[in-house]
């Protein structure tokens, strides 16, 4: 026998008797404004949230928010200041000096802040991770309560990589102090449109 | 109301006074109360070291004295929740179940069975309530800080009916105090840090008494106090409620 | 043999000598255990969701081979490469072999408790690769040549100077540099250029999906997407226990896993891996490692539930007053003292005493394992084996010889009440007293209540 047989077999030995799942369900419906919802809940992990009318203002308040953009990848369109193609790009190592980056999420969760990115959407699986700063863009119809409602309009086509990104990265690992900008992005901004 | 006292063997050689308070009590609330005389322990002590079997014929024993009772009570929600627990080991005879489901720890005994609204006791004191894990966690006398459940205690409301008691709050509501049967010396160190943490945060909050329905707790803790020659003292549940103090 | 014997009592003592410190460790896990309180006082359907997560690990075990069969198949069709270990050894085998194939250098590795189990980096630093832990606690303990204290907060035992003379030793910072924030800079600084040079990432598991056949992994630094997405090869090491049959059931376990380590709402990132990327190479090993042989034990089986939250360590008030490396293993606290008897009953036999049974670990467990039921079992069985240091296995026969004869009982009773009130006080507290350290004893009374009772009622 292999070790995958090997394993199976005491596995199937050693189980107990078959309890059924239970049943699954939303626990939507709890809140009033699930925009008003998204908002707090981003505050509370680090991220910050502004809505915009146009998509085109996107770049007047990235321009403003830093003084200088260094290189700028995107995802979309309508970001004129972006001036990395991300299709141009063969090695991830490459986008190792970008600074912002400003992404189109698919999906955002009321509860918990965070934003679904697909793996596709974004070209480079990196970039979202390796960007110094990162800004999400997503629609208000696209918030839904929780996770439950948020895994029940998830398709994963396969293969595929998704996440969901909930703030800045961070680390408490020294002393418990909240540091934010661990090894991923410092800083998240979520533009809702 | 005929009811058996159940003496756990540390009350009955060392805190002799919380048996008494317990038997005048139950005696002032209407009951007729029996003294089983060939009781000694339920076992704990020996289950919670491993030798579950060792303490087979101790607890046999247990049940032999007090298998023709409807009540059982007992001033100690650790070993009450022994015998009903982990007398599951025992061979589960008419007897040792019958007792397994009459066994009540005292304030659970005067909250749901005699469901009693008013007391005859004064406490004029600042006192620190000590939850002991046996009760709390194990027969679930109050809320636990640990689950989402709405608040209910069927301690609070006994106490609050002394008159002149004034109960403090604690910074760790519900931590175990660190005595754990054996723990107390098989792991001294972190069992006398754990005590130590607790006396401190009762005298912190300007407890003059820590009160606790588990004499192996509080005797635990007054072993802390009195090294540190504190002026806080331990009072059984049980005496507390049977004071007239005024 | 003597040298193998972890014993909890003995490091807890040491651990206790510094009473700030130890203070200082009990208040900040204390402080986290509030925070996941807060946090799952605000959810409504919190006890529900325990429920659920409970009855979803349940069936897992109860059909796990065939989850396992539908896990590997769906993996299989997503691009991924399958292995299975039997055990630690063949697991870093499978490790070095995909390493050798790609002539890796330097791996990145993301947390995972199990390849600390299976010793993965000493083995693989034998072989000559070199192993960058990428986890700002794992970094730390692993340049100063530690274990891990906690399976979320690695570095919790060590202050902020300790991390600021570590960086200064290995990472040449300035002398004296204690601020978490610099600290971190640092890291960041020295993990971007490991990440940027990895030839391979390892990363644990957190779910892997048999409906789907991919992965789901929890981090908030982004430290194991940033070795992932940058390396050609990934490398993701899951114990058979990690699978969850459906992607819907992630929406009751991403829900309850964070709230419960750390009371946050969800980790920073939440990433789902049904695949290598255009050009690389992912490779999954499912390991055994003993645990098929828990699955066996009808008592214990639950303890494979578990989902690495660590709540059971934040709130356990041994643990917080002992810290991690006193239980020497891989998994500290309660939960660790649940599994490693079954690894090895005779070397971690003290760690089921390692508790006063308080129970809180069980409440606090997101998925319900009766931790401290479990403790109370292993305890049998070690007295059974025979595993018990011996007096006090002789000391139990003679408590219950004397607890089930009633009249030696109160014989001995008298005379014990009798010698603790004229015993000189040097005889009662000597440093084989462990009660009289720190506690005085109760004064004993005059009577006991069986004589007051026979004086008074009858
Ligand atoms: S046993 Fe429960 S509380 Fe402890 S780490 Fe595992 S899941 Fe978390």
């Amino acid at each position: 026998m292999n070790q995958r047989e090997q394993i199976l077999s005491a596995v199937k030995k050693n189980k107990p008797q078959s309890t059924p799942l239970p049943e699954m369900k939303l626990f939507d419906g709890q809140c009033d404004s699930i925009l008003d919802k998204y908002v707090e809940s981003l505050n509370k992990i680090g991220g910050t949230c502004k809505i915009i009318d146009r998509t085109e203002d996107i770049n007047m308040i990235v321009k403003s928010q830093f003084s200088d953009l260094g290189q700028v990848a995107t995802n979309m369109q309508e970001v004129l200041i972006a001036n990395i193609d991300l299709k141009e790009i063969t090695d991830p190592h490459q986008l190792e000096q970008v600074n912002i980056a400003v992404l189109h999420g698919e999906l955002a969760v009321a509860e918990n802040g965070a934003v679904w990115l697909e793996g596709k959407q974004i070209i480079h699986q990196a970039i979202p991770f390796i960007t110094q700063h990162l800004i999400l863009v997503i629609e208000r119809e696209n918030i839904v309560e929780n996770m439950h409602v948020a895994y029940s309009k998830i398709n994963i086509e396969r293969p595929s990589y998704g996440v969901f990104i909930a703030g800045p990265s961070k680390t408490a690992d020294i002393e418990q102090s909240l540091v934010i900008g661990a090894h991923g992005s410092r800083s998240l901004l979520v533009l809702i449109r | 109301m005929k009811v058996a006292l159940f003496v756990p063997c540390y009350i009955d050689q060392f805190y002799p006074q919380v048996a008494i308070a317990t038997m005048e009590l139950l005696t002032k609330l209407g009951c007729n109360v029996d003294f089983p005389l060939n009781q000694t322990c339920c076992g704990q002590p020996m289950a919670n070291s491993g030798c579950e079997k060792d303490a087979i014929s101790t607890g046999m024993n247990l049940v032999a004295n007090f298998t023709g009772y409807d009540y059982i009570v007992g001033p100690s929600g650790s070993c009450v929740l022994h015998v009903r627990e982990h007398y599951s080991k025992l061979p589960q005879t008419k007897e040792v179940t019958k007792v397994r489901n009459n066994i009540y720890e005292l304030s659970e005994f005067l909250t749901d069975i005699l469901q009693i609204q008013s007391l005859e006791a004064n406490f004029p004191f600042k006192v620190g309530l000590h939850q002991s894990c046996h009760g709390q966690r194990g027969m679930r006398l109050s809320q636990c800080s640990e689950l989402n459940q709405p608040y209910y205690s069927k301690i609070v409301p006994l106490l609050k009916l002394v008159k002149g008691i004034e109960l403090i709050e604690l910074d760790r509501k519900d931590e175990c105090c660190g005595f754990g049967g054996t723990f107390c010396v098989s792991e001294e160190a972190v069992s006398a840090r754990m005590g130590i943490d607790r006396i401190n945060d009762h005298i912190k909050n300007g407890a003059q008494y820590i009160t606790a329905g588990d004499s192996s707790c509080l005797m635990h803790l007054e072993g802390l106090l009195k090294r540190k020659g504190s002026s806080v003292r331990i009072i059984h549940l049980a005496e507390l409620l049977n004071s007239s103090i005024n | 043999m003597i040298s193998e014997y972890i014993d909890h009592p003995k490091e807890a003592d040491n651990f206790n000598e510094d009473f700030q410190r130890t203070t200082w460790h009990d208040e900040t896990l204390w402080f986290i255990r509030e925070k996941r309180d807060k946090a799952t006082k605000s959810l409504p359907e919190w006890e529900e969701l325990r429920d659920m997560a409970a009855a979803i690990k349940s069936n897992v075990l109860s059909n796990l081979d065939d989850y396992l069969i539908e896990f590997e198949t769906n993996a299989i069709k997503n691009g991924i490469q399958v292995h299975w270990a039997l055990n630690a050894e063949d697991h870093n085998k499978i490790v070095h072999n995909i390493l050798l194939k790609h002539k890796v250098k330097k791996m990145v590795k993301s947390k995972s408790m199990l390849t600390e189990d299976c010793h993965l980096n000493q083995y693989l630093e034998s072989k000559g690769i070199e192993v960058i832990d990428t986890d700002l606690g794992e970094r730390i303990v692993q340049l100063d040549n530690q274990p891990p204290s906690h399976i979320v907060l690695p570095a919790i035992h060590l202050k902020k100077e300790d991390v600021g003379e570590i960086f200064h030793k290995h990472l040449g910072t300035e002398k004296g540099m204690s601020n978490p924030q610099a600290l971190t800079e640092t890291a960041r600084i020295h993990l971007r250029e490991q990440f940027l040079s990895g030839g391979a990432a390892l990363t644990g598991v957190n779910f892997a999906i048999a409906e789907t056949g991919g992965i789901a992994i929890c981090t908030n630094e982004g430290n194991a997407d940033l070795g992932v997405h940058l390396a050609p090869v990934h490398i993701a090491s899951m114990g058979i226990e990690k699978i969850i049959p459906k992607l819907e059931h992630l929406g009751v376990f991403t829900r309850v896993l964070t709230r419960s380590a750390t009371g946050q709402p969800i980790t920073a990132f939440t990433s789902h891996y049904h695949g290598p990327r255009k050009g690389a190479e992912m490779h999954i090993i499912i390991v055994d490692a003993g645990r098929s042989e828990q699955l066996g034990r009808e008592d214990f089986r639950k303890s494979l539930n578990c989902i690495r939250c660590g709540a059971c360590m934040n709130t356990c008030p041994v643990y917080r007053r002992s810290g991690g490396h006193s239980y020497g293993y891989t998994v500290p606290g309660p939960i660790g003292s649940i599994l490693s008897p079954g690894i090895d009953l005779k070397k971690y036999s003290s760690l089921p005493f390692a508790s006063t049974l308080c129970g809180s670990c069980s409440d606090v467990c997101p998925v319900k394992i009766d931790i401290h039921t479990q403790l109370y079992k292993w305890r049998q069985i070690i007295a059974k084996e025979g595993k018990m240091p011996f007096a006090k296995k002789q000391g139990m026969k003679l408590m219950n010889y004397v607890f089930s004869r009633p009249s030696l009982y109160r014989l001995l009773g008298k005379v014990g009440r009798n010698v603790l009130g004229i015993l000189p006080r040097f005889m009662m507290y000597n440093s084989l007293n462990a009660w009289g350290k720190a506690r005085e004893l109760p004064t004993p009374p005059k009577e006991s209540f069986r004589e007051w009772y026979l004086r008074n009622k009858k």
